[in-house]
């Protein structure tokens, strides 16, 4: 009877812990099925701390924004950033609230730093994943394309809900997988 | 008793009551007294070893094999491989648990496997989605996940593994979010039944050793992160005292342990009480308590800061009324050691109204001093070498630090280094002989 007790509670936790993962999966498959892609360009990066292990480390140029009036706002807190297109066709926050809005495309993030008019977001978007080999050549050409003389490097990601997922990894318009093929 | 001596004296048993020593109801009265030789437990041992390395090797080598052509993988077939290693190892618990309910050795091994493979799969699909770095969720995600295991396995490595991950979680909120990082000790507490089962049917294995030292080891950086951020400097008060319940619950619980690793509190305790001890006579600590403060943001009237005032309260009033009980029982070596959560209270109180470091430094200097002088006449009077020698050994320390710290010539300083090794060598010497005479 107590054996049964147990197994029965054991398949209960195999069933939780197969659930996480595979709820993991769905929400960001959902967004990258059905969410807005949005292009975020990237900053330029500081050469020491640029990769960590196989990923590419990602810095967006646009995060950061002026405070709002009379929000106390503290570090870690969550916030829901407002995104609009500019003229070359990259995301800019345009504001941000404490409650989800009703409207527009939004993106759920962490309060950064607060300056004394600004404040920087952590955007729900740091790293990009590649293959142990080909991330150190990645890292270069993503930081040769990263410089403040020479900016043309972006993510695209797709954003649902206030749920971002990174798509790619593009430099010049190509994507990194595809230039390091190019470049081997 | 040694489990080597067991087995002598079972093997002994019926040559006794053959020769008429003792009768066959004595002997089965023995056996019943004692117990089984469980050979199990050094079976644990080795099991723990395999299964750790066994699993992290076949982790490892699944992960390696699935990154070798990563990049060439379609996003769907990364997803699934990433859910593999977590199947694979959930099939093995579950045909354990069917099969072989009974085998301790396979539900430890498979449970241990299974523990780090639900780690590996969601660090597999975090990478796959590119997911960002949020190392605290994922670390108690992968723990709530585990632990409980525990219980239904009834494995101790996974235990281990669950509060060595809750430790390092605690430790990304002890700066902003004091009240959060409190929770490491609820989340803790779901492994106390697991011990105390533990304690209760084999306190002297492996098994028991393993868990009181990762428990022991994680409580104290648990009580870094979550304690001693009000008052400053009141780790002085709060690591002697946690260090010294240790040393008094090793006492009080294992009472029957053969060899020092079959306590690991005791032994933590012991060695930490002594570098208290040691620590508190030099004048740094003293001073650092009138420094300005530039500890986190905990005011110490603030709400965040009642849990931190009300476990530090328990645990240094709790370690005091245990030091009380030794004494009761007259157990006076335990009560010497047990009395420096005490010391460091006066000490600190001390340092604060006279705002020097004198004070506190002459009391701890002269505690160390009755200490290592009661332990090695304790030692000398019961005939115990290991005794002796560690008063020896604590008078010794505290000796040459006071003579380093003084201006003294080296070659004064060279004859009392010669005349302290000439000390331990005699003191050896003649008490070997004295038991060598005796036996």
């Amino acid at each position: 009877m107590r054996r049964k007790y147990i197994f029965g509670l054991f398949a209960l936790l195999i069933v939780v812990q197969i659930a996480l993962p595979v709820s993991m999966i769905a929400k960001r498959e959902a967004t990258l099925k059905n969410g807005v892609v949005f292009r975020f360009k990237t900053a330029p990066v500081d050469p020491y701390d640029a990769f960590r292990g196989r990923f590419v480390a990602l810095r967006v140029e646009v995060n950061s924004i002026s405070k709002p009036m009379g929000v106390d706002l503290k570090y870690g807190q969550k916030v829901f950033a407002q995104l609009t297109v500019d003229a070359n066709g990259f995301a800019k926050i345009s504001a941000i609230s404490l409650q989800r809005p009703k409207a527009g495309d939004y993106l759920a993030a962490t309060v950064g730093y607060c300056h004394e008019n600004s404040v920087n977001l952590n955007l729900p978007f740091d790293r990009y994943y590649m293959e142990e080999k080909a991330a150190s050549h990645a890292e270069q050409v993503y930081r040769e394309h990263s410089r403040r003389d020479q900016q043309d490097a972006y993510v695209i990601v797709r954003i649902k809900d206030g749920f971002a997922v990174v798509e790619g990894l593009y430099i010049g318009g190509s994507k990194i997988e595809e230039i390091l093929r190019r470049t081997k | 008793m040694n489990e080597k001596a067991l087995q002598w004296f079972y093997k002994e048993l019926p040559d006794l009551v053959y020769k008429g020593v003792l009768t066959q109801e004595a002997a089965d009265n023995l056996r019943r007294y004692y117990g089984g030789v469980k050979g199990a437990d050094k079976k644990w041992l080795v099991i723990m070893l395999c299964s750790v390395f066994g699993a992290l090797l076949i982790g490892l080598g699944i992960i390696l094999l699935i990154g070798h052509n990563w990049e060439q993988l379609s996003r769907a077939l990364r997803t699934v491989l990433s859910l593999l290693p977590l199947l694979i190892a959930q099939g093995l618990a579950s045909w354990v648990l069917l099969k072989y309910p009974q085998s301790h050795a396979l539900k430890e091994g498979t449970a241990t496997f299974l523990s780090l493979m639900v780690g590996a799969s969601i660090a597999l699909i975090s990478q796959t989605y590119n997911i960002p770095n949020d190392t605290p969720t994922f670390l108690l995600t992968w723990m709530l996940l585990i632990v409980p295991l525990v219980y239904f396995m009834e494995a101790t490595i996974p235990a281990g593994i669950y509060i060595v991950g809750v430790a390092t979680w605690t430790e990304n909120f002890w700066y902003y979010q004091p009240l959060k990082a409190f929770l490491f000790w609820p989340f803790l507490a779901v492994i106390i039944p697991h011990l105390i089962g533990i304690l209760r049917e084999e306190k002297y294995t492996h098994r028991a050793a393993f868990l009181t030292l990762v428990m022991a080891v994680s409580v104290c950086f648990g009580t870094g992160f979550t304690l001693g951020r009000t008052w400053p400097s009141s780790w002085m008060v709060i690591f002697p005292s946690l260090i010294t319940l240790f040393y008094l619950l090793g006492a009080w619980k294992f009472p029957g342990a053969s060899t020092n690793w079959q306590r690991p509190p005791l032994v933590i305790g012991g060695l930490g009480i002594f570098v208290f001890m040691f620590l508190f006579t030099y004048r740094c600590p003293w001073e650092s308590i009138t420094q300005p403060y530039n500890y986190p943001p905990n005011e110490i009237l603030s709400p965040t800061a009642i849990p931190d005032h009300l476990l530090t309260f328990s645990l240094v009033a709790g370690v005091m009324l245990f030091a009380l009980q030794f004494a009761k029982r007259r157990d006076w070596m335990r009560t010497l050691f047990g009395v420096l959560p005490l010391m460091a209270l006066v000490g600190y109180a001390l340092a604060t109204a006279s705002l020097s470091s004198a004070f506190p430094t002459s009391l701890f200097n002269g505690f160390l001093l009755v200490v290592s002088l009661y332990r090695l006449i304790t030692g000398i009077r019961a005939n115990h070498l290991g005794t002796i020698n560690t008063g020896m050994l604590m008078l010794a320390v505290l000796v040459l630090a006071r003579f380093f710290d003084s201006e003294i010539n080296f070659l004064l300083k060279g004859l009392v280094f010669i005349l302290i090794g000439i000390g331990f060598l005699v003191t050896n010497v003649v008490m070997l002989r004295r038991k060598g005479g005796a036996a």
